[in-house]
């Protein structure tokens, strides 16, 4: 018997920033909430939940948050907890689908949450290590803007892409995020501010980096049969898939690029029957801005060693030929770790659903997520289609 | 005017106060001691100094000390080696060790013991040997013990490792004197607190050996010139008191005794060493002991590196081992705070030669240098706690 | 993944930030394991396609499990390196430091400080030898972690001059009494 397709069904994202008053538990609850409301459901029609969620643990001191998500709804369903680093969202979503896929639920509800801004930054620094390969890379005093600096100087050492260039990723990902009420931040920057932003982990400034964030997003897929019968709107899911590699960055065979994107990409791509030059809207992982450079090849979008030329041609603002991060990217829009996946596939369905405002990208048939772990060591692509 | 003293076997008198014991030209009777030459083999050699420098005229002017140039003439220090922030007597102590490993030619597993001499071990308990022994890759069939005596920490370690290879307990020991030299901000000893380390392997093996170990004498006083307390993070010393009733009387002393119970005059030696806790010191012990500018040549350090506690007197002895020719005589007397010093005589093999290629010379460590300012030194200090 | 670098800047590079450090960053235990490994840079090699591998790896890529231990020399080149500015807190004291991704002479790639420099001396190919230094300390009562570090080596290596021995002057001054 073929398995059914999926779809998603309602979707919340909750403002991302520096949310002083709200706590894991908080967040958590106002976006599984908004999410049942957008959805038009009550608790109870929940079969099954799946969080993704990295640090809580070490941040708050609170596992088991598959439970936790579970009581805020009053229910004794199924509920997990699921983490792969930044891309734990992203795993969520998986596990969601695959459960559906099997007959194991029909409607699943998954959240992505995470509570970063109660502990200090050199603390988090190190917390965030464990996404590594702790005894080879975290040891050794590496962060994650280093990983991904190296990777800058080695890309920009092989490829013309200039410093230029890659500071105006962050440029379009603030314009954005100025047109996103959910965004962390809304203003509008220039490539100079980039430039003479402080130096975090040379070449990258501060303005190539990410912020630590606060926030939870959620969807609700359900199977086809049932989605048909509860919204007029459905987003199907024609693709997803996962795939990983060496924990490390330099366990990989290369430094320019993370083969781990190429093969999630070709695997969905395959799943969805489209090519990438049908893909409307790509919601990408932008930690640093050098990881949107190297994702729009490993994705297809653009040919190897052409992504900086396309940046600085302005073809990925959401009025382009080649909409990027519409909602802001993790840059403007903000990086609550286990949020960030479900976020993007938030950012997808209002794009589809022609919802998205003054964001909203002309008449987009097929959406893509892009969702990584580490430095690579999971990826996540996800394509979506409107009804 | 000298104060002569008659000193003899059957009329010992001990002297009710301090004073200088002044060698008497005339006198010609010595304890009989046993003159048997000791043959211990120096198979291996090497000394490590971390590139970072300070100059004197930089820690005078950052603070405030104006008197720059009075500074260095007094002293005879140019510059000074600081460790950089991830240095420490146990990582400078595996690369002296190293360098002598390698200039050794033997299997490491056959290593039986290793002693480290330092005032700044990073642990109070657990010996520095214990992570520079695993760092080297040694097997761990060895004993090993950390010693302390402030500067003649290195030559206490190479007695007690020579004892252990003549005694046939071991068939190689290494010995090692390393310091990350600590001092207080604004005090005196900032000018030439420095750091390095020199490592000396020692064993039985004809074939591999550099030099000979003959004869070594040492004295040990009761002299509160300088110490440091276990909590404290500096030393505290007694200002002029650590001049001539401390360096200048055992220094002398303990090389006079050693030339007089081995029948050796002055002037046997092509090189000769001495504790440098600054560049004047040594020179004044040197005129009193009629040791030449030509002598001391190989063993002076200081003026370049400062003072290295317990690795001053070995390092002087490597760089003179990288450089000595066959069949040469050395004379090394180290000295250390509290008080004591180690006398040595040393002569040199026709294989000398051969060994002084095999390792990273000391001179190559000494030209390999980056200055830094005050700021960056006081920085560099924090870390060596 | 995110960086961390939203504060205001005074919080980027303060001190004051006492901490005790994570449970696993105090425990001695799950260092000492690989203290051999990583003081003396062991890994492994594999007896059927001679792939070398460090840290030590449980399944070669040929689809074999067995491994023969291997000694690395230290000898490498820089792939990439940076100059991190903004730290985790264990090595906020050492900020800035460079860190570089070094291929090893016999094949396999590792991440490790670069130390003994300046970010500026660094360019992509450097050769750069490695050197047995300090990590951390677990505060000023916890246990001192050590490990390998990089040293860049100098273009050319035998450019040494004695201060000494190639003048016959004494460097210092003589002084009568």
């Amino acid at each position: 018997m073929p398995s059914t397709n999926v779809a998603v069904v309602g979707i919340a994202v909750t403002k991302f920033g520096e949310l002083w008053s709200k706590s894991l538990r908080n967040l958590l609850a106002e976006s599984q909430f908004a999410a049942l409301e957008d959805a038009k459901l009550s608790p109870k029609e929940v079969d099954m939940i799946v969080t993704g969620n990295m640090l809580a643990g070490e941040l708050s001191g609170q596992t088991h948050l598959g439970a936790m998500a579970s009581e805020l709804l009053n229910l004794n369903i199924p509920s997990y907890r699921v983490e792969g680093a930044c891309a734990s969202g992203s795993l969520a979503l998986s596990a969601g689908i695959n459960a559906i896929k099997a007959g194991a639920a029909n409607i699943v509800l998954i959240n992505g949450a995470e509570k970063m801004t109660d502990i200090a930054t050199n603390q988090i620094n190190s917390a965030l290590m464990s996404a590594s390969n702790e005894e080879t890379e975290g040891f050794q005093g590496a962060t994650f803007c280093a990983l991904y600096a190296m990777m800058a100087r080695a890309y920009m050492h092989e490829y013309s892409l200039t410093r230029k260039q890659l500071a105006m990723v962050s440029v379009k990902n603030h314009k954005h995020g100025s047109l996103n009420p959910t965004a962390q931040f809304r203003n509008e920057i220039t490539v100079d501010q980039v430039l003479e932003s402080t130096l975090v982990a040379d070449p990258l400034t501060l303005l190539d980096c990410s912020p630590i964030s606060d926030g939870a997003a959620s969807v609700i897929l359900a199977s086809e049969e049932v989605a048909r019968k509860i919204t007029d709107t459905p987003i199907w899911i024609l693709g997803s898939s996962i795939a990983t590699d060496s924990i490390a960055l330099h366990d990989r065979k290369s430094l320019l690029e993370m083969p781990a994107t190429a093969i999630a990409a070709q695997k969905a791509y395959q799943q969805a029957k489209i090519s990438p030059e049908q893909i409307n809207i790509t919601e990408i992982h932008d930690c640093f801005t050098i990881a949107e450079i190297i994702a729009m090849e490993g994705l297809n979008l653009v040919e190897k060693g052409a992504a900086g030329k396309t940046v600085e041609e302005g073809m990925t603002y959401y009025d382009g030929k080649i909409p990027i991060n519409p909602c802001g990217g993790l840059k403007a829009c903000g990086h609550p770790i286990g949020a960030t996946g479900i976020k993007q596939v938030v950012e997808v369905a209002k794009q589809l659903r022609g919802e998205a405002g003054r964001r909203q990208v002309a008449n987009p048939m097929y959406g893509l997520t892009h969702n990584v772990g580490g430095t690579g060591a999971t990826v996540a692509v996800n394509i979506f289609k409107r009804n | 005017m000298r104060r002569i003293k008659f000193i003899s076997n059957i009329n010992k008198r001990t002297r009710t106060s301090r004073q200088p014991l002044y060698i008497s030209k005339r006198r010609k009777t010595v304890n009989k001691m046993d003159q048997q030459k000791l043959n211990i083999g120096i198979i291996g050699f090497g000394g490590y100094i971390p590139q970072y420098r300070i100059k004197t005229e930089e820690i005078a002017a950052a603070t405030n000390n104006h008197d720059a140039a009075t500074i260095v003439n007094s002293l005879l220090i140019e510059e000074k080696a600081v460790p950089n922030k991830d240095e420490d007597t146990i990582t400078i102590s595996v690369q002296s060790a190293k360098n002598a490993v390698e200039r050794a030619n033997i299997n490491k597993n056959d290593i039986g013991a290793i002693y480290i001499g330092s005032e700044s071990h990073p642990y109070a308990v657990k010996p520095s040997s214990t992570i520079v022994a695993q760092a080297l890759g040694m097997s761990n069939q060895f004993t090993t013990a950390d010693t302390q005596f402030a500067c003649k920490a290195g030559t206490a370690s190479l007695q007690i490792v020579a004892a252990l290879v003549k005694a046939g307990m071991i068939k190689y020991g290494l010995a090692i004197g390393s310091d990350t030299a600590q001092s207080k901000p604004g005090d005196f000893l900032e000018f030439s607190a420095g750091c390095g380390s020199a490592a000396i392997l020692l064993g039985n093996n004809e074939q591999e050996t550099a030099a000979f170990i003959q004869y070594t004498h040492s004295i040990t006083s009761n002299t509160p010139d300088f110490w440091r307390r276990q909590n404290q993070n500096h030393p505290e010393h007694a200002g002029r008191f650590t001049g001539e009733p401390a360096y200048f009387h055992h220094i002398i002393t303990t090389t006079t005794k050693l030339l007089e119970k081995t029948d050796h005059k002055i002037t046997d030696f092509q090189h000769v060493i001495l504790h440098q806790p600054n560049g004047k010191f040594p020179l004044v012990a040197a005129k009193k002991l009629n040791i030449t500018n030509q002598q001391l040549k190989y063993g002076m350090l200081v003026n370049k590196i400062g003072n290295c506690y317990a690795a001053s007197a070995l390092l002087g002895l490597v760089n003179v081992l990288e450089h000595a020719l066959p069949n040469e005589k050395i004379l090394l007397t180290s000295y250390g705070s509290g008080a004591g010093s180690d006398s040595f005589i040393i002569e040199t093999t026709e294989q000398i030669t051969e060994k002084q290629k095999k390792a990273k010379l000391l001179k190559e460590y000494i030209a390999k240098k980056e200055y830094i300012n005050y700021n960056q030194y006081r920085k560099a200090m924090e870390q060596i706690v | 993944m995110s960086a961390a670098l939203v504060r205001p800047l005074q919080l980027i590079y303060s001190k004051e930030i006492k901490s005790e450090f994570f449970m696993y960053r105090q425990s001695p235990i799950i260092r000492w394991r690989k203290y051999e490994e990583q003081y003396q840079l062991i890994g492994n090699k594999c007896i059927n396609c001679n792939s070398a591998f460090y840290p030590k790896k449980e399944l070669c890529l040929c689809g074999n499990n067995a491994f023969i231990k291997l000694q690395f020399s230290g000898e490498g080149q820089l792939l990439s390196f940076t100059e991190i500015k903004s730290a985790p807190e264990e090595y906020a004291f050492a900020v800035p430091y460079c860190l570089g991704i070094i291929q090893l002479k016999e094949g396999p790639k590792i991440l490790a400080q670069i130390t003994d420099c300046n970010g500026t001396d660094l360019k992509i190919g450097t050769k750069v030898q490695a050197a047995f230094r300090k990590y951390y300390k677990v505060n000023d009562a916890g246990i001192i972690h050590y490990g390998i570090k990089f040293i860049p080596l100098p273009k050319n290596d035998d450019n040494s001059n004695d201060p000494i021995r190639n003048n016959d002057e004494m460097s210092y001054k003589e002084t009568g009494e």
